[in-house]
């Protein structure tokens, strides 16, 4: 049951949403159990087995932090098993056949295969949501009264972000829990309302149509097929726009559905393919990722305390790390990799090439070219990301550089059609207000007046039902397998 | 609640612009593909090909596979009888892609006889290729609120309707008479792994079991039964005779307590022999006839038809429960 689907769009969320107003009217203690009862439905009925694990992980986790708030002098020892328990289960359930795969490769020699097992769904966001409260207990940021079964279950398993994030710290949900979600309630069922129609029609109109052109030609390329430049570049660019609209959509839907129990949770992008560096499309893109790993592991490394150097080499272990969070798999270090060395090349650049070069002005037109230099680094690291091998990944991109003949043919849809897709992302990319920008409107009440609120009520109206008839059963979003 | 209002407006207008959209029929048809191609087949076989068609066999994949339309056609030719048989089976059930195709056989071809296929039980749902072809007005034709796949059908429905907007400004072109097949046996060679002729114990439910399963049929089938009747008359209407042939699962081939009483009401019934039938060796898989089957079927059939053409069939007293052997002495 995914967010763009029919069980959740006409059944889960409607009988969630309802109960959940009805239920609070007697309590919010009631409310929350209703919620949290809703959201373990949800992740149960993708695959029962998982809510051992997820539940296990859960209890344990609760145990520790308890466990920690209440012994100050063994704080720190509870903390960094704590932290070892969590990154032992996740290297078990994701990196265990990739390391044995490593180990057999590296050595030459045959190794009793481990078992296999799956991964269980959004183990990498539920792992790390509980590392950040961890840490966070640690810190002190969280009191020992404050630490309460009822809303730990709640903020860890809430189905808007419990999938596929975004990643959330304490701060962000459970001070809502106490009546918050009562507070400003028209402008926020607006905005969930609007977020989440917006949400759905990127996902089932945008992504899902790009995927047609993207599919085929990353299918060809990790089948060794040469591909002519003009596929390779419509498959590269169709894909980096899919997974733009796929993985915001759903961020969108998330804070939307949040939204529509009173509850906000963070966005994750804002804008990312306008950024005119690498490093302001770290701070656009999977902000909830990019704020946990600055946070939780590029400062504990030592950031840029201790020289630029020590600073450089910071930020490339923290995203060849935050690569391999992604996925177990070669493609994910080298993606991981790319973009380190990008910040890295950018942070050099701007640090000490920039300051002594004249200046030309033209600052739009420095900005444009940056916005472009970004978006064909950023495209040129997705052939990695999206590639199942190492050589797929390579095919495409020689492919889209060697200028080959049009006679190397792959199934994409007919050109027009991929050409009008990939202008129709374009235009709402780099066009349209983003979902942020929307929300601020709606909280600051400048979608209220009978026209305008007309007039958006329309659009979306049409939005949703385009969105709702798209709707396709075999199109997971990206970020779940993750 | 103004954005609510005005939301809701949206949705409707542009479900029925969607709804409304008037994508071609034949180019309707040209996007089924793979399996669902069959039913493109039996669209050119009535719309477009210059052979006629005086007796239609009308069903699911058990008639696609089971009724051997070419063999039953020469064997009414070999007693003189001339009549341009044709197996209209297509996969999956679901009574209003049937209507539909009965609709287009009226209007095309003006039939003798249609045999329209019956098992078990009515299927409580629509025809899952059906929202890929239809017609707004076909999707509420009949009693839809009893389809329990309405829902997901007009949603499917709509879905059709705007991927397919690009047809709209596409020439459509008719297939060439000469190239549409007469016949449409799909034979299926293999047999069934059952192993022997006996009916597995574990096949054939039992008791509570059986009767539970049964209860839940009857109290389901009003969609489907509502679409037959409906068959029945538009058949009425044009002078079209109809028949119901009962293609068992080859679990039921040797139970008495099938409850066809609904369609005994309504025309002959035809009950295969059960040396056919109840034989798995004649069987592809549980269900579907293979090649061998419907070869044992079609003397049979041709006999059937044959006395349904030539001599107006025995009436039916509607409240008698006819079983299989009942049926089958009968038609010795």
């Amino acid at each position: 049951m995914s967010f763009a689907s029919y069980d959740f769009i006409f059944l889960f969320l409607p009988i969630a949403l309802i109960g959940f107003w009805i239920v609070q009217r007697t309590s919010d203690r009631l409310a929350l159990w209703w919620l949290s009862a809703a959201s373990i439905v949800f992740y149960v009925q993708w695959n029962p087995r998982d809510v051992i694990v997820a539940g296990t992980s859960l209890l344990l986790n609760f145990l520790a932090a308890r466990a920690i708030l209440r012994d100050d002098r063994n704080g720190k020892v509870i903390l960094l098993v704590a932290i070892a328990g969590n990154l032992l289960a996740l290297g078990f359930f994701k990196y265990l056949l990739f390391a044995v795969d490593l180990v057999q490769s590296a050595i030459g020699v045959q190794l009793p295969g481990p078992p296999h097992v799956a991964l269980p769904l959004g183990i990498s966001f539920f792992t790390f949501t509980q590392i950040a409260y961890l840490v966070d207990c640690y810190a002190k940021k969280i009191a020992g009264r404050d630490h309460v079964f009822r809303e730990y279950l709640l903020f860890v398993s809430f189905f808007p972000h419990s999938i596929a994030g975004p990643i959330l710290h304490h701060r962000n949900l459970i001070p809502q829990f106490h009546g918050e979600f009562r507070r400003n309630l028209e402008p926020k069922l607006t905005a969930a309302l609007i977020l989440f129609t917006i949400g759905l029609f990127k996902k089932t109109v945008l992504a899902d149509s790009l995927a047609t052109v993207a599919d085929p030609a990353f299918t060809a390329a990790d089948g060794g097929t040469a591909l002519s430049a003009l596929a390779a570049w419509l498959g590269l660019l169709s894909y980096s726009f899919q997974l733009y609209f796929d993985f915001s959509g759903y961020s969108d839907m998330a804070v939307g559905a949040a939204l529509g129990v009173g509850m906000h949770i963070p966005f994750n992008f804002n804008s990312p393919y306008r950024a005119d560096s690498i490093i302001e499309f770290w701070r656009r893109w999977h902000m909830s990722l990019s704020a946990f790993l600055k946070d939780y592991l590029y400062i504990p490394l030592g950031g840029n305390r201790h020289g630029p150097l020590r600073r450089y080499a910071n930020v490339f272990v923290t995203m060849l790390l935050g690569g391999i969070w992604h996925g177990a798999g070669l493609n994910f270090v080298i993606w991981g990799a790319l973009h380190g060395a990008f910040i890295v090349i950018n942070h050099v650049w701007r640090d000490r090439v920039a300051p002594r070069l004249p200046e030309i002005g033209f600052p739009r037109v420095r900005r444009a070219a940056g916005a472009i230099a970004t978006l064909l680094c950023v495209a040129f690291a997705w052939a990695f990301f999206r590639a199942t091998t190492v050589h797929g990944a390579t095919n495409l991109l020689t492919s889209a550089v060697a200028m080959r003949g049009s006679d190397l043919v792959v199934q994409q849809p007919s050109l027009s059609f991929s050409l009008a897709m990939l202008a129709a992302a374009g235009l709402v990319t780099f066009a349209f207000p983003n979902s942020l920008q929307i929300h601020q409107w709606v909280i600051d009440r400048r979608i209220a007046g009978w026209r305008v609120a007309s007039a958006v009520g329309l659009a979306c109206g049409v939005l949703a039902a385009v969105a709702i008839v798209l709707v396709s059963r075999d199109s997971p979003f990206l970020y779940f397998q993750f | 609640m103004k954005i609510v209002w005005a939301f809701v407006v949206g949705f409707a207008s542009a479900a029925l612009v969607l709804a409304l959209l008037p994508i071609p029929e034949r180019a309707r048809y040209d996007t089924l593909h793979q399996d669902a191609a069959r039913l493109k087949y039996v669209y050119e076989r009535i719309v477009d090909s210059r052979t006629p068609i005086d007796i239609a066999f009308v069903g699911t994949s058990h008639i696609m596979n089971g009724v051997d339309d070419q063999d039953i056609e020469q064997r009414l030719r070999d007693r003189r009888i001339d009549l341009r048989v044709a197996n209209l089976g297509v996969i999956m059930p679901g009574r209003d892609l049937q209507l539909l195709m009965v609709r287009k056989l009226v209007d095309k071809k003006a039939p003798r006889l249609i045999v329209l296929e019956v098992d078990e039980h009515e299927p409580p749902y629509s025809h899952a290729l059906a929202p890929y072809v239809e017609e707004l007005t076909d999707i509420f034709c009949c009693k839809f609120f009893l389809d329990t796949r309405f829902p997901a059908s007009f949603l499917l429905f709509l879905k059709r309707q705007a991927v397919n907007v690009p047809l709209l400004f596409r020439a459509q072109q008719a297939a060439s008479p000469e190239a549409i097949d007469d016949f449409g046996w799909l034979p299926i060679e293999h047999t069934w792994s059952a192993g022997n002729s006996l009916i597995p114990a574990s096949a054939s439910p039992s008791g509570l079991q059986q009767r539970l399963k049964e209860w839940a049929y009857r109290k389901t089938a009003w969609y489907g039964i509502d679409v037959v009747k409906r068959i029945k008359n538009l058949a009425q209407e044009n002078a079209i005779d109809i028949a119901f042939l009962y293609l068992p699962e080859y679990a039921y081939t040797k139970r008495s307590s099938v409850d066809l009483q609904y369609y005994q009401a309504l025309g002959p019934m035809i009950f295969p022999p059960q040396s056919v039938v109840a034989n798995s060796l004649n069987y592809a898989d549980g269900v579907h006839l293979n090649a061998g089957g419907a070869r044992a079927l079609a003397p049979f059939l041709a006999d059937q038809i044959a006395a349904l053409v030539t001599t107006t069939p025995a009436p039916v007293i509607p409240d008698q429960k006819l079983s299989s052997e009942d049926a089958l002495r009968r038609a010795k």
